[in-house]
C-alpha cells in the first residue's frame, strides 16, 4: 500500500511540475523523466510479478505508457518520456546497452559453451533454415493477399521477404540476461539460451550484411556487385573481436594490479566501447560481449567484475527497457497489427519447431528440447537497428519493412519475456514469485 | 556520436579512473602543489584543459550531452548532504556550536555579498539589470560560506593544531554549508527567473513549492525504499528520487541542492532504513566529486576584463569574511572553549560543495554574468585549496606550538 501512495505522490509531483512550467527539451526534463520512470518502473515491476509476469514486462509497459504514443497521444505535455527526453537520455541508454553486452559476455562460461556446443550449433543452423526461410516464404506467400503488401512490385516483395526473414532470426540478449538476473535460474535451458542468443547475434550481423548486398543487386542491378561490403564486414567482425579481447585483457590487468573502484571501471569501459568503436566502424556491443567473455574465462576476477555489474544492474535494465518501451511505435502497430501478429505467431512456431528438432538431434536434455524455444522469442534493439539500416539503404523496401519490424518487435517484446519466464519455470530452473516469497518467509508455529 | 563526444567520454572515463585510482594523493609533486592533488583540485585543471577554454575537445554541444548526468549529480550531492542532518545526532551538540558555525557563515556571506554588490553595481557592470547583479552577488556570497571538511581532515592529520581548535574546525566545517543551502533555496524562490509560459507565483509560494517538493520527495523515498536489504533495488529508488528531485527543481528554476537536501533530511529523520541509503550514497561520493571537479573545469570560461577584478575580489572578500566570522564566533560564542581568535584562517578550504552550488546556479540562472561568476568561484576553490593549509598552519599551528 505504501508503495502505491508513493507512486501517486510521484505522479502528483510530475503533474504539478508540468502545470507550473511548460515542457521543454532540456537536461532537466530528461533527468526528471528518468527519475519518474525509475520509480514507477520499480513499483510496477514488482506489481506485475504478482501476476506471474516478469519485471521487464512492467518496465516496458511503463515506457509505452509514459512515451509519446499513449500519454503523448492524449496531450504532448503528458508524455513524460517524449521524443526529446529520450533523445537527451541516449547517452545513458547507450551505456546501459554496453553494460548489458559486457554482462552477457561474462555470463558465457567456456565450459558450458563447450558442453552444449553441439546443441547450440544445431539450433542456430535449424533456425537459419526454418525461421529465416519460413518467414521469408510467408511474406512472399502473403504478397498477393495482405493489403499492406499487395501493392509491392515483385522484386521489392522478394527483398522485403529476405530481409524480414533475416531480422526474424534476431533475439534479445538483454531480455534473456534481465530474466536471468531476476530469476537466478540454474540449469541447461538458461545456459543454452544465453549462448544461442549471443552467438546468434554474430550470425545475424553476417547474414544481414550479405542479404542487404543481394537485395541491393535485386533492386538496383545497374549498380553492379562490389566486394567492398565484404571487406567492411570482415573489418567490423574481426576488428570488434580483436578490440574486445584487448579491452578484456586491459580490464583483467586493471583488476589484477589495481582493483579499485570497480563500478567506475565498468561504467568507463562501457562508455568508451559504446562511444568510441562505432566511429571506427566497429561494433561496441560485440566488443563488449567479447571483453566480458574474455574476463570471465581468462581471468580469476571475472566473477568479481560480474558482481560489480550485478550490484548496479537494476537501474541499467530499467533505463534500457523503459526507453525501448517508449520507442515502440503503437501507431504503426495499430495500423498493421493483423499482419504483425500473424508473422509473430508463425515465427514463434518455427522457432519452437527448429529448437525442438535441433536439440533432439543434438541429444540435449528433455527440458532443453521442450522449453529452450521460449527464450528465443523476445526481440529488441538489434532488430530495430537492422530495420533502420534497411530504411536508409533501401528506401523502396525499407519504409514498410521498418513498420513491420517495429510492429513485430512490439508483439514479441510484450509476449517474449512472459514466455521466457514461463519456460524457465516449467523447465524447473527457476521458481515462480509466490514460491520464492514463501521460501524466504520464516517458518511459523 | 561525433568524434568530439567520443573524446569527451574516453577522456572523462580515463580521468575519472585515474582520479579514483590515485585517491587524489599518490602522485609525486612538490610540496606546495600537493594540496591540489590531495583534494582532487587537479581535475579542475584537467577539465579546463580539455574544455572550450583549453584544447576545445569538449565543446558546448558536447557538454550538453553530459547535462542530465550533471543534474543527477547535483541531486545526489544534495540528498547526501541533507541526509547528514539527523535530529537524533544533531541534538548531541550544544546550540552555541551551531550558533558559532552560523555566525562564521553568515558574516562571510554578508561581507562577500555586500562588497561584491558594490563592486558590481558601481564598478564592473553598472548597466546590468538589478536582478542579475543581485543574483551574481548572492551566489558569490553563498558559495563563500562553506568549508571543505576534507581539507580540515588533512590539515588536522599533518600540521596538528590544538585539540580544541581541531574539534571546533571539524564541527564548523561540517555545519557551515547548511545556511548556504538554505539561502540557495531562498534565492531560488525570491530571485525566480521569469520563464515565458510558466506559472507566475509570488516568491513565498515558490519557496513553499520547493519546500513541498523536498519534503514530499523525502516521504516518497520513505514509502518506496525497500524493506528488504537489496542493493540493486535500493540504488534504483535512490537514483530515481535524486533524478526526479533535481530534474524537477532545475525545470522549475529552483535550487536542486536545496530541494534534494530537504528530501535527504526528511528521509534521514523519517526512515528506519536510512543507514542503508546513507551507505549507498556515501559509497559513490568519491567518484561523484571527481566527475564534478572535472565538469567544473570544463565549465571554466575566461572573460578577462571583469574576471581580473572579480576573482581576486572574491578571494579577498571570502578570506576577510572568514577571518571576521571566526573572530566574532570565537570571541562571542566560543569564549570558554579555548578556541583561537584566528579560527577563521582554518576555514578557508573550499571544495566540491561550493562547485556544486556554482554549477547549480549556472543551471537555474542562465544570466549574463553566469560564466564569470562560475569562473571566479572555480578559481577561488583552486586558490583556497593551495593557500588553505598555509593559512591554517600560520594561524593555528603556531598557537599549538606555543
Amino acid at each position: 500500500m505504501r508503495r502505491w501512495v508513493g507512486l501517486a505522490a510521484v505522479c502528483l509531483l510530475i503533474v504539478a511540475v508540468r502545470l507550473a512550467m511548460p515542457a521543454e527539451a532540456s537536461a532537466a526534463t530528461a533527468a526528471m523523466a528518468l527519475g519518474f520512470v525509475l520509480l514507477v518502473a520499480f513499483v510496477l515491476g514488482r506489481a506485475v510479478r504478482r501476476f506471474g509476469l516478469p519485471s521487464i514486462t512492467g518496465y516496458i509497459l511503463v515506457g509505452m505508457v509514459s512515451g509519446p504514443y499513449l500519454l503523448g497521444w492524449l496531450h504532448p505535455a503528458f508524455a513524460v518520456l517524449g521524443h526529446s527526453a529520450v533523445s537527451n537520455l541516449r547517452l545513458l541508454d547507450g551505456v546501459a546497452l554496453g553494460l548489458i553486452a559486457l554482462s552477457a559476455g561474462g555470463e558465457l562460461k567456456l565450459d558450458a559453451v563447450r558442453h552444449h556446443a553441439r546443441a547450440i550449433a544445431f539450433v542456430i543452423a535449424a533456425m537459419l533454415v526454418l525461421v529465416c526461410g519460413g518467414t521469408a516464404l510467408l511474406v512472399l506467400g502473403l504478397h498477393r493477399w495482405a493489403p499492406a503488401l499487395a501493392d509491392m512490385p515483385l522484386p521489392v516483395a522478394w527483398v522485403t521477404a529476405m530481409l524480414l526473414g533475416t531480422i526474424a532470426l534476431t533475439n534479445s540478449p538483454a531480455v534473456t540476461l534481465a530474466l536471468m538476473r531476476e530469476m537466478r535460474p540454474r540449469g541447461a535451458v538458461s545456459q543454452i539460451v544465453l549462448a544461442i542468443v549471443v552467438v546468434n547475434d554474430l550470425v545475424v550481423i553476417v547474414l544481414f550484411t550479405l542479404v542487404l548486398a543481394v537485395a541491393g543487386l535485386l533492386l538496383r542491378p545497374e549498380a553492379g556487385f562490389s566486394v567492398a561490403f565484404l571487406l567492411d564486414l570482415g573489418w567490423e567482425m574481426a576488428g570488434s573481436i580483436a578490440l574486445g579481447v584487448a579491452l578484456g585483457w586491459l580490464v583483467a590487468w586493471y583488476l589484477e594490479r589495481i582493483d579499485q573502484e570497480r563500478p567506475l571501471l565498468v561504467l568507463g569501459t562501457a562508455f568508451v566501447a559504446v562511444a568510441v568503436l562505432p566511429a571506427m566502424h566497429l561494433s561496441g556491443v560485440l566488443a563488449l560481449m567479447v571483453a566480458g567473455f574474455f574476463i570471465e574465462n581468462h581471468s580469476p576476477h571475472g566473477q568479481g567484475l560480474m558482481d560489480a555489474i550485478d550490484r548496479h544492474s537494476l537501474p541499467v535494465y530499467v533505463v534500457f527497457f523503459t526507453i525501448a518501451g517508449a520507442h515502440l511505435n503503437l501507431e504503426t502497430l495499430a495500423r498493421i497489427w493483423p499482419l504483425a501478429v500473424g508473422i509473430a505467431i508463425v515465427r514463434g512456431v518455427l522457432i519452437a519447431l527448429s529448437t525442438w528438432w535441433a536439440t533432439r538431434l543434438a541429444g540435449a536434455e528433455p527440458s532443453v528440447q521442450r522449453w529452450a524455444w521460449t527464450g528465443l522469442i523476445p526481440q529488441a534493439g538489434v532488430a530495430i537497428g537492422l530495420a533502420v539500416i534497411v530504411e536508409s539503404r533501401l528506401p523502396e523496401a525499407g519504409t514498410l519493412l521498418n513498420a513491420l519490424v517495429v510492429a513485430l518487435i512490439a508483439v514479441n517484446q510484450i509476449v517474449g519475456p512472459i514466455l521466457a519466464r514461463l519456460g524457465l519455470i516449467r523447465a524447473g530452473e527457476a521458481q515462480p514469485e509466490e514460491e520464492r516469497r514463501s521460501a524466504r518467509a520464516p517458518a511459523r508455529g | 556520436m561525433s568524434t568530439g563526444s567520443i573524446l569527451l567520454l574516453a577522456a572523462l572515463a580515463v580521468l575519472v579512473l585515474v582520479g579514483a585510482r590515485t585517491g587524489f594523493g599518490n602522485l609525486p609533486l612538490p610540496a606546495p602543489l600537493r594540496p591540489l592533488i590531495e583534494t582532487g583540485t587537479v581535475f579542475i585543471f584537467a577539465g579546463a584543459l580539455l574544455g572550450p577554454f583549453g584544447l576545445n575537445l569538449f565543446t558546448e554541444g558536447l557538454l550538453s550531452q553530459l547535462s542530465p548526468v550533471i543534474v543527477i549529480g547535483l541531486g545526489w550531492i544534495g540528498f547526501l548532504y541533507g541526509s547528514h542532518f539527523e535530529w537524533r545526532l544533531l541534538r548531541r551538540y550544544p546550540p552555541t556550536l551551531y550558533a558559532a558555525a552560523f555566525t562564521v557563515s553568515l558574516v562571510t556571506f554578508a561581507v562577500v555579498v555586500g562588497l561584491a554588490w558594490l563592486l558590481l553595481s558601481y564598478g564592473l557592470v553598472p548597466d546590468l539589470p538589478l536582478r542579475e547583479r543581485m543574483a551574481a552577488a548572492l551566489i558569490l556570497g553563498i558559495c563563500a560560506m562553506g568549508t571543505a571538511p576534507a581539507g580540515i581532515f588533512q590539515f588536522g592529520g599533518r600540521a596538528g593544531p590544538g585539540a580544541d581548535d581541531l574539534s571546533a574546525l571539524r564541527f564548523l566545517s561540517a555545519v557551515d554549508d547548511l545556511p548556504a543551502v538554505l539561502l540557495l533555496g531562498l534565492m531560488g524562490a525570491f530571485l525566480h527567473p521569469l520563464v515565458p509560459g510558466a506559472l507566475t507565483l509570488r516568491p513565498l509560494l515558490w519557496l513553499a513549492f520547493s519546500v513541498g517538493c523536498g519534503v514530499g520527495l523525502g516521504f516518497i523515498t520513505h514509502w518506496l525504499f525497500p524493506a528488504r536489504d537489496d542493493v540493486r533495488q535500493n540504488s534504483l529508488v535512490l537514483l530515481g528520487v535524486v533524478s526526479l528531485g533535481a530534474g524537477a527543481a532545475v525545470m522549475l528554476r529552483l535550487s536542486p541542492l536545496f530541494v534534494t537536501a530537504l528530501a535527504g533530511l526528511t528521509f534521514a529523520n523519517l526512515s528506519p532504513r536510512k543507514e542503508r541509503a546513507y551507505g549507498l550514497l556515501a559509497e559513490s561520493e568519491h567518484q561523484l566529486y571527481t566527475v564534478f571537479l572535472l565538469v567544473a573545469g570544463l565549465l571554466f570560461r575566461f572573460d578577462w576584463a571583469p574576471l581580473l577584478i572579480l576573482a581576486p575580489a572574491y578571494l579577498l572578500l571570502r578570506g576577510t569574511g572568514k577571518l571576521a566570522g571566526g573572530y566574532a564566533a570565537s570571541v562571542g560564542l566560543l569564549r570558554g572553549a579555548g578556541v583561537s581568535r584566528w579560527i577563521g584562517a582554518g576555514l578557508l578550504f573550499q571544495g566540491g560543495m561550493a562547485l556544486a552550488m556554482a554549477v547549480s546556479f549556472q543551471r537555474t540562472h542562465p544570466d549574463t554574468l553566469n560564466s564569470q561568476v562560475t569562473t571566479a568561484i572555480v578559481l577561488g576553490v583552486v586558490v583556497f585549496e593551495l593557500i588553505g593549509p598555509y593559512a591554517a598552519l600560520a594561524a593555528l599551528g603556531r598557537r599549538r606550538r606555543r
